[in-house]
C-alpha cells in the first residue's frame, strides 16, 4: 500500500464527499471506483472467498453511502471507509459463527470449510490466474510507455501527486499533465481490451 | 475498445477520475464511461498493488445500482405515505370545521331568542303587537304572539311598574291583572325553552 497516494487523494476526497452530502451521487460513484480493490482487499483479509469479499466490500460502500450524511471529516474518507469495512467484514464472520454452531448441533460435516469457518473457493486459482494475468498485460502496458506519459503516469498513480504538483515537478503546465496521463490510460486500456478480448 | 465519446470529452473525465475539474462532474455516465472509470481504475491498483485476487469490472456499478434501488424505494414508502396523511389531515379539518359550525349556530340562536325575549319581555302597551301574530309560529303548539294582542281590549303589560292612567283599578282586577302578567310570564318563559330547544335539536 502506498501511503501517500492515499495521502494526495484526500483533498478531491473531501470535494467528492461536500458534492455526495450537496446530493450529487455521480461523486460518489467516483470514490467507490476510486477505492474499490482496496476495500475488496481489506476484506479478503478477513475471508478468503473473492465473492465474499465482494459482498462485504458492497455492504460497505452501501453503509458508508447511508452514514455520509453524518460524515464530518474528523479522519479521511478512506479511513472511516476502511472502519466501515473492518465491522462489516467482522460482523460477517460473526454471522457465520452462529450458523456454523448452529449446523454443528445438526451434526452435519464441514469437509467444505477451512479453519475459520469460512467457505473456500474451489475456482480461487483461477480467479488468482486471471489477476496475475491483468497485472502483467498492464505491466507490461506501461513499460512501453513513452517515458514523458510513464513519468506523469506514475507520479500520478503510485506517488499520487496532484496535476499541479506533477506540472511543478516535470515543468510543464498542467494542461499537458491532464493530456499525459489520459494518453497513458487509453494506450494501457487498449491492451487490457486486447487481452480480455 | 470502441470509444465514441470526443477526446476532450474522456480527457475531463480522466481529470474527474483523479479528482481534478469536478465542476465539470456528469450528474450521469453512460456505461462506457463507467467502463473506461473501472479500466482506469484497474490499473491504478495494479500499479499500487492494491489488486485483489479477482478484478470485477462492474462493481461500482453494482454499488450504485443497490444505492439507486434504494433509494428509489424510500422516495416510493414516502410517496405512499404522502397521501395517507393528506386524508388524515382532510378528515381533521373536516371535523373541525363542522364542530366550528354547530357551535356558531347553537351561540347565534341563543343570541337571537335572548335579545328577541328581552324585547317582548318589555313591551310596552303603546307598541302595536297586531304584525307581530304569526311572525314567529307556534312551539309545541303555544303561539306567542297570541297571548300580546290587545284585541280583547284589556291591555297586557309585562312591566309591572306601568299603570293604566285612565281609571284607578278595583282590588279584585288588580289580583287578575297580576295573576294574568304571572301566567303570561311563564308561558314566554316556555316559549322560550322550546324554541331554544328546538333550534338546538335541529
Amino acid at each position: 500500500m502506498n501511503l501517500n497516494a492515499t495521502d494526495a487523494n484526500s483533498a478531491s476526497d473531501e470535494e467528492l464527499v461536500r458534492r455526495v452530502q450537496g446530493g450529487q451521487t455521480s461523486a460518489y460513484n467516483l470514490l467507490v471506483v476510486r477505492y474499490q480493490h482496496k476495500i475488496i482487499q481489506v476484506a479478503q483479509k478477513f475471508v478468503s472467498d473473492y465473492a465474499d469479499a465482494s459482498d462485504i466490500a458492497q455492504e460497505a460502500f452501501i453503509k458508508a453511502y447511508k452514514a455520509l450524511p453524518n460524515f464530518r471529516g474528523e479522519s479521511s474518507f478512506y479511513t472511516w471507509l476502511y472502519r466501515i469495512a473492518v465491522n462489516v467484514a467482522k460482523s460477517y464472520l460473526e454471522g457465520l459463527s452462529r450458523q456454523k454452531n448452529q449446523v454443528d448441533v445438526d451434526g452435519e460435516d464441514f469437509e467444505s470449510k477451512d479453519t475459520h469457518g469460512v467457505l473456500t473457493d474451489a475456482t480461487t486459482p483461477d480467479r488468482i490466474i486471471e489477476s496475475e494475468e491483468l497485472k502483467k498485460v498492464i505491466l507490461q502496458a506501461v513499460s512501453e510507455l513513452p517515458s514523458e506519459l510513464r513519468t506523469a503516469f506514475t507520479l500520478r498513480e503510485v506517488e499520487g501527486l496532484s496535476y499541479d504538483e506533477i506540472a511543478d515537478a516535470v515543468k510543464v503546465p498542467v494542461g499537458t499533465v491532464r493530456s499525459r496521463i489520459f494518453r497513458a490510460r487509453q494506450y494501457i486500456e487498449s491492451k487490457m481490451q486486447q487481452f480480455r478480448n | 475498445m470502441q470509444i465514441n465519446k470526443s477526446a476532450d470529452n474522456l480527457e475531463t473525465l480522466s481529470a474527474n477520475f483523479d479528482g481534478a475539474a469536478l465542476d465539470k462532474l456528469a450528474s450521469k455516465l453512460s456505461a462506457q464511461d463507467q467502463q473506461h472509470l473501472e479500466n482506469w481504475s484497474a490499473i491504478g491498483a495494479v500499479l499500487r498493488d492494491e489488486l485483489p485476487t479477482k478484478t470485477d469490472f462492474d462493481f461500482a456499478s453494482k454499488v450504485m445500482s443497490a444505492i439507486g434501488k434504494e433509494e428509489k424505494a424510500v422516495v416510493q414508502d414516502d410517496q405512499a405515505f404522502v397521501p395517507q396523511k393528506t386524508s388524515g389531515l382532510r378528515f381533521v379539518s373536516f371535523k373541525k370545521l363542522g364542530i366550528i359550525l354547530t357551535e356558531t349556530v347553537v351561540a347565534a340562536s341563543v343570541c337571537m331568542i335572548t335579545i328577541f325575549g328581552y324585547q317582548t319581555w318589555n313591551a310596552q302597551d303603546n307598541v302595536s303587537l297586531g304584525n307581530a301574530v304569526g311572525t314567529m309560529g307556534t312551539v309545541s303548539g303555544v303561539n306567542l304572539a297570541s297571548y300580546q294582542n290587545r284585541a280583547g281590549g284589556n291591555a297586557i303589560s309585562l312591566d309591572q311598574n306601568v299603570q293604566s292612567s285612565s281609571r284607578q283599578l278595583t282590588a279584585q282586577e288588580q289580583r287578575e291583572l297580576a295573576q294574568k302578567r304571572e301566567q303570561e310570564a311563564e308561558r314566554i318563559s316556555n316559549y322560550l325553552k322550546g324554541y331554544v330547544l328546538n333550534t338546538a335539536s335541529n
